[in-house]
C-alpha cells in the first residue's frame, strides 16, 4: 500500500480544484439525484441506481458536511440526460488505470482484470497478472503516484483513473486531462465493512456490480459469522499494536477502524477511551504504563521477519512487557504478505486472524492467514 | 632586529609567479619607527604578509634575531613578531582586557590562565597606550580610534621585538592619527622595540617616522617596484620623494612634507 | 550609544553556577514529570533503588529504562550541538553558522534514508531498526566529514569552504529526495518520524555508548579554548598569536563534525539548537571568551534541551516532536539577534 505525500505546488493547484468544484456544486445543487440506494454501511460513498444511470456522491473525508466528488456513471453508448454539477463516467471501464495494489487484487477478483491497462507504483503491485503485463508492456507503467508521467497516461488514454484523495493534496498534472480521476477514499471509512463496500462501486465502473455485491454480501456474512464466535466469550485479552519506531509509538484511536477489529475479535484495547479515528503518537512511557500488561501484541514489519531478537535490538525494554515474556507476540512481513492488499476488501480475512490469536477456542477449523507467532 | 636576505616577494599561481620586489637586502632599524610608503598595488601589502610570514617569500629570506621566520612554527613566530591588521568583527564582544590578554597566548598554558606576570604585562601594555578607563568597555561598542589602540595594547603585550601594522591609521581624524603615531613611536624608542607600518598619510608620518621604505617603480618601468630607504629628511634631499608618484598630476612640496596638485594640472 | 555595563568575574560565575543548577533542576524534572503521571516520592525511591514493590514494576521500567536515558540523553545532546555551533561559529566567523549548515547532519540523514528507504530489509531485521539507523547516520555523516576535511585542503578560504559545505548539503538533501520519492510509504513515514528527532527512542545500553562519546566531544571542546578565542581576531591574527590556522579549522571541523554526528545518529536532527545557544550563552556572559561561553553554551544548551524534551511530554493525547518545539524557541531568539543587531553589543 502506498500512498502519494504533499507536493507543495499541487496543494495549492489541489486547493484551486476543490474550489472550482465547490462552487460548480453549489450552483447544481438543485440537480436531481434521487434513486435506489445500492449502498447503506459506507458512510463516505453513497450510490443510487436512478434507472438508466447511476449517481455516486463521495463525501469529503475531511469535511463531512460537504461532497468531495460526485460522478454520474452511465452504460457506455447510452444517451441519458446529464446530471448536473457531476463527472460522468461510462461504465463499464474498458480501459484503466489503477493506483493501488488494493484495487488491482479486488478488479482481478472480480474478473475485470483487462480492464486494467495501466498501473502507478507498479513495483509494490503483486498481483500475477499486472505484474505479468507490466512485464511485457501490455500494462503501461506510468511511474509514482506522486508524480505520474503525464504523457504515458495520456498515451495510454484511460476511461477513468482510480486515485486515493490525500488531504489538501490534488492529483498534480493528471487532473487537467480529460480522464476523470474516481477519489477512492475507501480508505478513511471508520468501520471494516463500511470500507468494503466500496468494492460496490468498483464493480459498478468495471461492470462486474453483481459480483461486487455477493462478494460483498459474502465477506459482510462471514466477518458478522466471525465476529458472532467470539459474541459470548468471558474473557477479552488485552492487545497491544505495532512497535516504537524512532521513540515515536504510533497507536490507533480508540474509535479507528483498526481497533474497531480488534474489538469485534473479542479484545479490549488499552486505548478505547479514546475517541479520535485517526492515530495517537505516545512515546514508550505512555504506552508501557497501559500496555504493560497486555495479553497479546500484534505487530507488522515490512523487508524483514521481525523476531524476539528483532525486538530488542530495536529498543531494549520492549523485553518488559508482558506479552513478550509469554511470546504471545504475532507478527506478519507485509512486503512478502499480502495484508495490505487485501484487507481492506477481505477484513474477514483480518478477523479471522484475530480470532484465532485471541480465542483460540472459539477458532475451531479456522488457521491463520496472514500472521505467525514470533520466533 | 629583522633582516631582509635577498628577499623576493610577489604571487605564485601554479607555475606562474608575478614578481612585485626583487632582491631586498636591509633592515629594519631597532627601537624606531618606519614607515612604508608607497602607490596603491605596488606592493607594499605583499612585503608586509611576506615579512609577517603570512605568504613565503618567492625567494631570499626574512631573519628575526637570526631565525628565518618562514622555518619558525606559528608559535615560535608568536614571540618574534605581532601584526595589527586593523579591527575584525568578531572581536566585538571581548571586553578591551580580554582582547589585550590575547596578547599572552603564546606565554600561556593550555587553558590560557594567566600569572600574575602576565597580567602586570597587560596592565602595562593598557597603561602605556592610555585606554584604562576603557579596560572593561567591550570592543564593539568603542570609536575606530580606541579600537586601533586596543588591537596596539595587544601587540604590546604579545612582547615581540618586531610589530608590523597595516595601515594603522585608515578611518580615523587627524587629532586620532596624530596621537596613534605620536604613540607608536614612544613604544618604539622606550621600549626598543622596531615598528614597520604601512601608511599613506604622508604629512602625518613625515614629522613622525624615522625611517622611510618607499616603494617605487622600477626605472625600467614595468610591474616590478624597488625599494628606496633613509631617513625622511635623506629622503627628501635626494629626491626620492617624487618618485613615488611618477607619471601622475602631484608633485612633492618639500617644506610642507607632502604631496600636493600639480599647478597646471587641472588643465591637463 | 547603547549602555556598555562591566561585567565582573564574579558575576560570570554565579551565571555559570545558576545555569549549572537550572540544567540540574530542569534534569530533575525530566524524571519527574512525563508523559504518565508518577509521585515525586515514588520516583525518588525507584531511583535510590528503594522501590522493591511489584506493583510498581511498570513504573520502574518507565523511569530507568525509558525516562532515565531521554531525560540524559537530552542534557547530552543539547551541550553537544551546542558546543558544536559554537565552533562553527568562530572557525567560519559567522553568527549564523549552526552544525547543520556543513551538510554533516544531512549527511547523517542520508545515511538513515539509505538504510530506512533503500537498504534491504535483511540489514535492518539483522541490526534492528534503531541500530541500523545509527550505523547509516555515522557512516553518511562520515562521508561528508571526509569530503569535507579533502576540500579544505584545496580551499584555503575559510568563507568558501562554508560555501562548499553547503553544497555539500544541498547534494545530500536531494539524493534524500530521491531515496523518499521512490520509497515505499511505510519507509518515508518512519524516516519523518526520524526527521522530527526524539529521545524516546533511547535506552540504557545506547546510552552507554552515547554518554562517553558526548563527553569525550565536549572535553575536546574546551581544549581549544585558546585557538578558538584567537580565531575569533581572524586568520592572520590567530596565525600571529601562533595558532596552526588550517589545522585548528580542521581539528574543529571534525569534532563539531562528530559532536552533530553522534547527537544526530542517537536522537535524529535537531535543529535550531546549535545556532541559538552561542547566542544566547554570549547575550548572558556578555563576553565572547570562550573559557566562559564555552561553559555557559553547554550549560544553556543543556537546559533548553532538557526543556524541549519537558514539553515534549507534556499534553496528554500524544507527544510533540522536539524538532516543532526547537523551532518555537529558536526562531524569535534568531529574529531578535537580527532585528537587533545593532544594538546586540557584540554584534556591531
Amino acid at each position: 500500500m502506498r500512498h502519494r505525500l504533499h507536493i507543495p505546488h499541487l496543494s495549492v493547484l489541489s486547493c484551486m480544484f476543490l474550489l472550482l468544484a465547490a462552487c460548480g456544486d453549489r450552483n447544481d445543487a438543485t440537480a436531481d439525484v434521487s434513486g435506489t440506494p445500492l449502498t447503506d454501511t459506507a458512510k463516505l460513498l453513497s450510490i443510487t441506481d436512478n434507472g438508466g444511470y447511476y449517481i455516486v456522491k463521495i463525501t469529503d473525508p475531511w469535511d463531512t458536511a460537504k461532497i468531495l466528488h460526485s460522478y454520474q456513471l452511465v452504460p457506455r453508448g447510452e444517451d441519458v440526460p446529464r446530471v448536473v454539477g457531476t463527472t460522468k463516467v461510462e461504465i463499464p471501464l474498458k480501459k484503466s488505470l489503477v493506483y493501488s495494489a488494493v484495487y488491482t487484487g479486488i478488479i482481478d477478483e472480480m474478473g475485470a482484470a483487462k480492464a486494467i491497462t495501466a498501473v502507478a507504483d507498479a513495483e509494490y503491485i503483486n498481483n500475477p497478472y499486472v505484474r505479468k503485463g507490466v512485464a511485457d508492456g501490455s500494462i503501461t507503467d506510468v511511474g509514482s503516484t506522486m508524480a505520474p508521467v503525464v504523457e504515458k497516461v495520456v498515451a495510454a488514454s484511460p476511461d477513468a483513473i482510480l486515485a486515493s484523495p490525500f488531504q489538501n493534496a490534488g492529483y498534480g498534472a493528471v487532473s487537467q486531462l480529460d480522464v476523470p480521476i474516481i477519489e477512492m477514499a475507501d480508505y478513511m471509512e471508520t468501520t471494516p465493512l463500511g470500507r468494503a463496500e466500496w468494492i460496490k462501486l468498483i464493480g459498478l465502473l468495471y461492470g462486474r456490480y453483481n459480483v461486487a455485491d455477493s462478494i460483498y454480501n459474502a465477506v459482510s456474512d462471514a466477518y458478522n459469522d466471525m465476529k458472532r464466535r467470539v459474541a459470548d466469550v468471558e474473557s477479552h485479552p488485552k492487545v497491544l499494536t505495532e512497535t516504537m519506531i524512532n521513540g515515536v509509538w504510533n497507536v490507533p484511536g480508540g474509535r479507528s477502524y483498526k481497533v474497531r477489529m480488534l474489538q469485534d475479535a473479542g479484545a479490549s484495547y488499552p486505548w478505547a477511551d479514546d475517541m479520535s479515528a485517526g492515530s495517537l503518537d505516545m512515546d514508550f512511557s505512555r504506552v508501557f504504563e497501559r500496555a504493560s500488561d497486555a495479553d497479546y501484541w500484534i505487530a507488522t514489519s515490512y523487508g524483514y521477519p521481525m523476531t524476539r531478537a528483532t525486538l530488542v535490538a530495536d529498543y531494549r525494554p520492549n523485553e518488559r512487557f508482558k506479552a513478550f515474556k509469554n511470546g504471545n507476540i504475532y507478527t506478519c512481513d507485509t512486503s512478502v504478505t499480502p495484508l495490505f492488499d487485501e484487507f481492506p476488501f477481505h477484513p474477514e480475512r483480518l478477523l479471522n486472524d484475530y480470532v484465532v490469536i485471541f480465542h483460540p477456542e472459539a477458532a475451531d477449523g479456522l488457521t491463520l492467514n496472514y500472521f505467525h507467532k514470533i520466533n | 632586529m629583522m633582516t631582509l636576505e635577498n628577499l623576493t616577494v610577489g604571487y605564485k599561481s601554479g607555475s606562474d609567479q608575478r614578481v612585485l620586489m626583487e632582491h631586498l637586502d636591509l633592515s629594519l632599524a631597532p627601537g624606531a619607527v618606519t614607515a612604508l610608503l608607497g602607490a596603491n598595488g605596488r606592493g607594499k601589502s605583499t612585503l608586509l604578509r611576506t615579512i609577517s610570514a603570512l605568504q613565503p617569500p618567492l625567494d631570499g629570506r626574512v631573519l628575526i634575531d637570526g631565525m628565518d621566520i618562514s622555518r619558525c612554527q606559528p608559535a615560535q613566530l608568536a614571540h618574534l613578531l605581532t601584526i595589527v591588521t586593523g579591527h575584525t568583527a568578531g572581536a566585538g564582544a571581548f571586553t578591551v582586557e580580554e582582547l589585550v590578554r590575547l596578547g599572552r597566548q603564546p606565554y600561556t598554558g593550555f587553558f590560557g590562565r594567566l600569572s600574575s606576570h602576565d597580567k602586570a604585562v597587560v596592565a602595562e601594555a593598557i597603561e602605556m597606550v592610555g585606554i584604562g578607563h576603557l579596560a572593561s568597555r567591550h570592543v564593539a561598542t568603542l570609536s575606530d580610534g580606541e579600537r586601533q589602540k586596543v588591537m596596539i595594547a595587544k601587540a604590546l603585550a604579545q612582547q615581540t621585538p618586531v610589530i608590523i601594522l597595516d595601515e594603522p591609521t585608515a578611518f580615523l581624524d587627524v587629532a586620532n592619527r596624530l596621537e596613534l603615531l605620536m604613540l607608536l613611536r614612544d613604544i618604539s624608542h622606550t621600549q626598543h622595540k622596531s615598528i614597520l607600518m604601512s601608511i599613506h598619510d604622508i604629512s602625518s608620518v613625515m614629522p613622525i617616522a624615522d625611517h622611510l621604505w618607499l616603494v617605487v617603480p622600477t626605472p625600467h618601468g614595468a610591474a616590478e617596484s624597488d625599494l628606496l630607504t633613509g631617513t625622511p629628511t635623506e629622503l627628501i634631499a635626494t629626491g626620492a620623494m617624487p618618485r613615488l608618484f611618477p607619471d601622475r598630476p602631484i608633485t612633492f612640496d618639500p617644506l610642507r612634507a607632502d604631496f600636493l596638485p600639480t599647478p597646471d594640472s587641472r588643465q591637463m | 550609544m547603547t549602555v556598555d555595563r562591566p561585567i565582573s568575574d564574579r558575576y560570570r560565575t554565579v551565571l555559570l553556577i545558576a545555569l549549572g543548577l537550572l540544567t540540574a533542576m530542569l534534569w530533575l524534572a525530566c524524571m519527574l514529570f512525563g508523559s504518565v503521571d508518577i509521585p515525586a516520592d515514588r520516583v525518588a525511591a525507584i531511583v535510590l533503588g528503594q522501590s522493591n514493590d511489584a506493583s510498581e514494576e511498570t513504573w520502574r521500567t518507565i523511569i530507568l529504562m525509558s525516562r532515565l536515558p531521554s531525560a540524559t540523553t537530552a542534557m547530552f545532546a543539547g551541550m553537544a550541538l551546542a558546543l558544536a555551533g559554537l565552533q562553527m561559529q568562530t572557525t567560519f566567523n559567522n553568527p549564523l553558522a549552526g552544525p547543520s549548515i556543513l551538510g554533516v547532519s544531512t549527511g547523517a540523514s542520508l545515511g538513515v534514508a539509505v538504510v530506512m528507504l533503500a537498504a534491504s530489509g535483511a540489514v535492518m531485521g539483522y541490526l534492528g531498526v534503531a541500530t541500523a539507523s545509527i550505523i547509516g547516520a555515522f557512516l553518511g555523516a562520515g562521508v561528508i566529514l571526509l569530503l569535507l576535511l579533502g576540500f579544505s585542503r584545496i580551499v584555503r578560504s575559510t568563507a568558501m569552504l562554508l560555501i562548499v559545505g553547503i553544497i555539500i548539503g544541498y547534494l545530500a538533501s536531494s539524493l534524500i529526495s530521491l531515496l523518499n520519492f521512490f520509497a515505499t510509504q511505510e519507509g518515508v513515514h518512519s524516516f519523518v518520524i526520524w526527521g522530527m528527532g526524539s529521545f524516546g527512542g533511547m535506552t540504557l545500553e545506547r546510552l552507554g555508548i552515547f554518554a562517553p562519546l558526548c563527553l569525550l566531544g565536549i572535553i575536546a571542546s574546551f581544549m581549544y579554548v585558546k585557538p578558538l578565542d584567537a580565531m575569533l581576531l581572524g586568520e592572520n591574527y590567530a596565525r600571529n598569536l601562533g595558532v596552526n590556522v588550517s589545522r585548528t579549522r580542521n581539528a574543529l571541523l571534525l569534532l563539531s563534525g562528530a559532536l552533530t554526528a553522534v547527537v544526530t545518529a542517537f536522537c535524529g536532527p535537531i535543529g535550531f539548537i546549535g545556532l541559538i545557544v552561542p547566542h544566547i550563552a554570549r547575550l548572558l556572559l556578555r563576553t565572547s571568551s570562550h573559557i566562559w561561553i564555552l561553559g555557559g553554551t553547554a550549560l544553556c544548551g543543556s537546559a533548553i534541551m532538557l526543556l524541549c524534551q519537558l514539553i515534549s511530554v507534556m499534553p496528554r493525547s500524544s507527544i510533540i516532536p522536539i524538532n516543532a518545539i526547537t523551532p518555537i524557541i529558536g526562531a524569535p531568539i534568531i529574529i531578535y539577534i537580527i532585528v537587533n543587531r545593532n544594538k546586540i553589543f557584540y554584534l556591531r
